[in-house]
């Protein structure tokens, strides 16, 4: 950035340009956030097309409910990693955050995501345990 | 491209509509299909709330996670 210095000639800003530039870092990470929140929300949405074909093939198909808890599963597992991501997009949009109320939807958004995170991979646990407990009854009743 | 992810939620939404009409339909229950539809909403607010933080859209996803934590109880000691 060029600048007229007091007697008249060009002088350079003080600032130093280049990788530490305000505005330049603030493009980065924009662009970064937005790569991040992408492949996020890319996850999600993979993650509920699969479970959709695989609910129509099971509904269809069998016509049993009981394979709704394993696709819902997996779906529980498309949602975490997502999370994960949109997290981490938050995580470094907080480094260019200038307002209060900018931070304040962005706490909201990461306390929000964050519990979210939390309760899935818990019920995902639990999920997990009842079908491993379903496979282990139907292996018990089926013949050997 | 990151524009147009938020506007695929309604997409999802609708397809846990689906789930939830066809589901119950072809099983004839409905606990397991609500549980499987309630995370088609949810995943569709998550990628609204991707392209969008204003604080409608926070509410609406701290609601649905309530529901889902309330419904996962609720399921759990039902079945």
């Amino acid at each position: 950035m060029v600048q007229d210095a007091p007697n008249g000639g060009p002088r350079k800003e003080r600032r130093v340009e280049g990788l530490l530039d305000e505005e330049r870092l603030s493009e980065a990470v924009d662009f970064l956030v937005r790569l991040i929140e992408s492949v996020g929300a890319i996850v999600i949405f993979v993650g509920a097309v699969i479970a959709f074909v695989r609910f129509l093939m099971v509904a269809l198909t069998t016509r049993r409910a009981e394979g709704f808890l394993e696709i819902r599963l997996d779906l529980g597992r498309f949602l975490v990693l997502g999370l994960e991501f949109q997290l981490a997009g938050d995580i470094l949009r907080s480094a260019i955050a200038p307002t209060f109320s900018e931070i304040g939807q962005l706490a909201a958004v990461a306390a929000i995501r964050t519990a979210l995170n939390y309760f899935l991979s818990r019920e995902i646990k639990e999920e997990r345990e009842e079908v491993e407990q379903q496979h282990e009854r139907r292996d018990a009743r089926s013949p050997a | 491209m990151p524009e147009a992810l938020p506007e695929l939620a309604p997409v999802v939404a609708a397809a846990g509509l689906v789930i939830l009409i066809l589901g119950t339909t072809l099983t004839r229950r409905l606990r397991p299909t609500l549980g499987l539809a309630l995370d088609f909403f949810l995943a569709g607010s998550l990628l609204r709330l991707s392209g969008d933080l204003a604080l409608q859209a926070i509410a609406v996803v701290g609601l649905l996670l309530v529901l889902r934590v309330l419904a996962g109880r609720v399921l759990r000691s039902a079945t």
